[in-house]
């Protein structure tokens, strides 16, 4: 028995997909249909398809991620609307691309496909961790903190804000009128931080270049940043004290 | 575009100046024309009175006969003037007979020859009167004092380089700058072309922008694939899809053919959000449901495209559709003396702490700040009953 998994988020598409497959090849049994990405991949490490039709866009996990995360191997067709991540589907290893809307006769061709091939080629996961950090979450420097100030949660824009600082588990995010907390550890944060723009100072503290008002040492000598709009200055660690020889 | 047949009494765009036009009065006006040469008199003349009448005065201190000063200040004062207005007068003449730009020019060289010509007469004729003066004095020797001496060591430097003096006074510079005129205005055409090309292409390409925006293919193509599955399993909802769908693409595309983009109002952008949820709402089976408030004149209201759509979009796809059961979208618009308040809630999966890539978002805030710089703000949070709050103010003109 060959068996095949369908995920897709809008139901109407799912079953019309499913007929569509009945009427192309009547041997293929459906033993799940998933409206998100996380169900597919319960169902996929529950059930071990042989075949899973994805849905590149569906909320939760995307179509990619799930195939990047099976634990087991199956022949993967992505659907999408728009073939964005054609190419890159393929080259991970996929063996066909749908898009929507899904045509009988491309489908037929896309069986045609799936029942010559014996075994469920691997998913190149260096090919698909490419295509998903080029799609999904795309290679620019972060534009939001999304953080807690109190009970609410606020995003913060990353040109707001003048400095981060370790604090016991959390982090906090400093601006020019609040303070707010993550829990993203800085030195996670330090390696998504555009560079140029934001200097890492101490071990537990990143500040905005551009905001640093003043440098001058302490009464030990030690030296400290003074911050625009901030009234406490952070401390400048030995270890980073060259960057400001020049200035 | 500025035609080269422009009428001859404007001023000059300030792109035709020459480098060193534009400081003197006659400079921004074409040369050899009537405006032209009533303002290069009112520099030229005084210069031509003080010239004579200081040549004359001369005369007269260093012979000690001040009664020599008249006869020989106002021919001098004359030959001055002539010189400085027979040719460029004679140039303006031609021009306002509007000949083919060829015989102008011809004809224009000819009359500035010509009044250089009469100028050098005139020269000649008062200095001849100064010789006749001179030959009452042969016995006598000139009484020249310091002040004299020094501006004779003036008048002699002058003379040294009368040539350039006299064709200077007499227009040659002005006929040089009226020959380049035509090819400074060509020029200046060109320019300005460029610059209205430059202007409408960007506009264009904004207009593309927010297009591309608004139909995202993407979208559209779910949407196709999703009437498809609908006609034979639900035909009434597949027709709704359509209806909903034609609906919301004539909110986004004529206008924006019709419309320049900063005409935009709330009101357009309201429809175009609303267009857009109606059709999400049944793609998602009714498990979405909107609320618009928002009253007549804050309607009204001017307000950029593709911000709204921005919030509306993320209040769907990170809200609403990531939480099961069915989830309310409010659109909020309110004035506050000058300052209008739009407000998009969701009761959807809220916020999570942590790094947000947020490029809509970052589009929709670099958006407003370009527009209105700090007046105008954008404030995402949590709401205390769930879900997300996504407030924009921007400045109104009263």
């Amino acid at each position: 028995m060959i068996t095949a998994l369908i995920a897709e988020d809008e139901a109407p598409q799912r079953q019309e997909l499913r007929a569509m497959l009945a009427e192309l090849w009547p041997e293929l049994t459906v033993i799940a249909e998933c409206e998100d990405g996380l169900e597919a991949l319960e169902a996929w490490t529950a059930r071990t398809p042989d075949i899973a039709f994805l849905d590149i866009r569906m909320p939760g996990l995307s179509g990619l991620e799930v195939a990047r995360q099976a634990p087991e191997a199956a022949q993967v067709v992505f659907v999408t609307a728009y073939d964005e991540f054609a190419v890159k589907a393929f080259e991970a290893g996929a063996v066909d691309y749908l898009l929507k809307p899904i045509r009988a006769d491309r489908l037929a061709e896309t069986v045609t496909r799936l029942r010559a091939r014996r075994t469920a080629p691997k998913i190149d996961m260096a090919a698909l961790a490419e295509a998903l950090s080029g799609q999904l979450a795309p290679k620019r420097a972060i534009s939001w903190i999304t953080a807690s100030l109190g009970d609410v949660v606020k995003m913060i824009a990353i040109d707001d804000v003048v400095c981060f600082q370790s604090e016991d588990k959390y982090t906090r995010v400093v601006t020019a009128s609040e303070s707010a907390h993550i829990r993203t550890p800085l030195k996670d944060l330090a390696e998504q931080l555009d560079p140029e723009i934001f200097w890492r100072v101490h071990r537990n503290a990143i500040v905005r270049v551009a905001a640093i008002r003043q440098v001058k040492p302490d009464e030990d000598g030690r030296l400290q940043a003074w911050l625009k709009s901030v009234a406490e200055p952070v401390r400048i660690s030995d270890a980073f004290r060259y960057r400001f020889k020049a200035m | 575009m500025a035609s080269l047949d422009d009428d001859l009494r404007t001023r000059l765009p300030r792109g035709v100046l020459s480098d060193l036009g534009g400081w003197t009065l006659y400079q921004s006006f074409r040369t050899f024309t009537w405006p032209w040469l009533l303002r290069r008199g009112i520099l030229f003349w005084p210069l031509a009175l003080f010239a004579g009448s200081a040549f004359a005065a001369y005369h007269a201190s260093s012979m000690g006969v001040w009664s020599d000063w008249p006869p020989l200040a106002w021919r001098a004062c004359l030959a001055g003037l002539l010189t400085v207005t027979t040719g460029p007068a004679l140039a303006t003449l031609v021009r306002h007979l509007r000949p083919p730009v060829f015989l102008e020019r011809v004809l224009v060289i000819a009359a500035i020859g010509l009044g250089l010509w009469i100028g050098l007469v005139a020269i000649t004729w008062a200095s001849h009167y100064h010789d006749h003066l001179m030959e009452a004095y042969t016995d006598r020797s000139m009484k020249v004092g310091v002040f004299a001496k020094a501006f004779s060591q003036v008048l002699r430097t002058s003379i040294d380089t009368s040539v350039f003096v006299w064709v200077f006074a007499g227009g040659g510079l002005a006929t040089i700058y009226y020959l380049g005129e035509r090819r400074r205005l060509t020029q200046y055409a060109t320019q300005r072309q460029l610059e209205t090309l430059r202007a409408e292409r960007s506009a264009a390409d904004t207009r593309l922008a927010v297009l591309q925006a608004q139909v995202e293919p993407h979208f559209l193509f779910n949407t196709l694939a999703s009437v498809r599955s609908l006609i034979t399993s639900e035909p009434a909802r597949a027709a709704q899809t359509i209806d909903a769908l034609a609906d919301y693409l004539r909110a986004a595309l004529p206008r924006l053919r019709e419309d320049r983009v900063e005409d935009a109002t709330l009101e357009r952008q309201i429809d175009l959000c609303v267009g857009y949820l109606d059709l999400m709402r049944v793609r998602m089976a009714g498990r979405l449901s909107v609320r618009v408030e928002a009253d007549a004149a804050v309607r009204a209201s001017p307000f950029p495209p593709l911000i709204l759509l921005t919030l509306v979009e993320n209040a769907v796809t990170h809200g609403v559709e990531p939480k099961p059961g069915p989830g309310e979208i409010a659109i909020l618009a309110q004035l506050d003396g000058d300052t209008l308040t739009v407000t998009v809630e969701d009761d959807g999966a809220g916020l999570t702490p942590g790094i947000t890539p947020g490029l809509g978002l970052a589009n929709v805030r670099a958006q407003l700040q370009s527009l209105f710089g700090y007046r105008a703000g954008l404030d995402v949070s949590s709401r205390p009953e769930g879900g997300v709050s996504a407030r924009i103010h921007v400045p109104v003109a009263s």
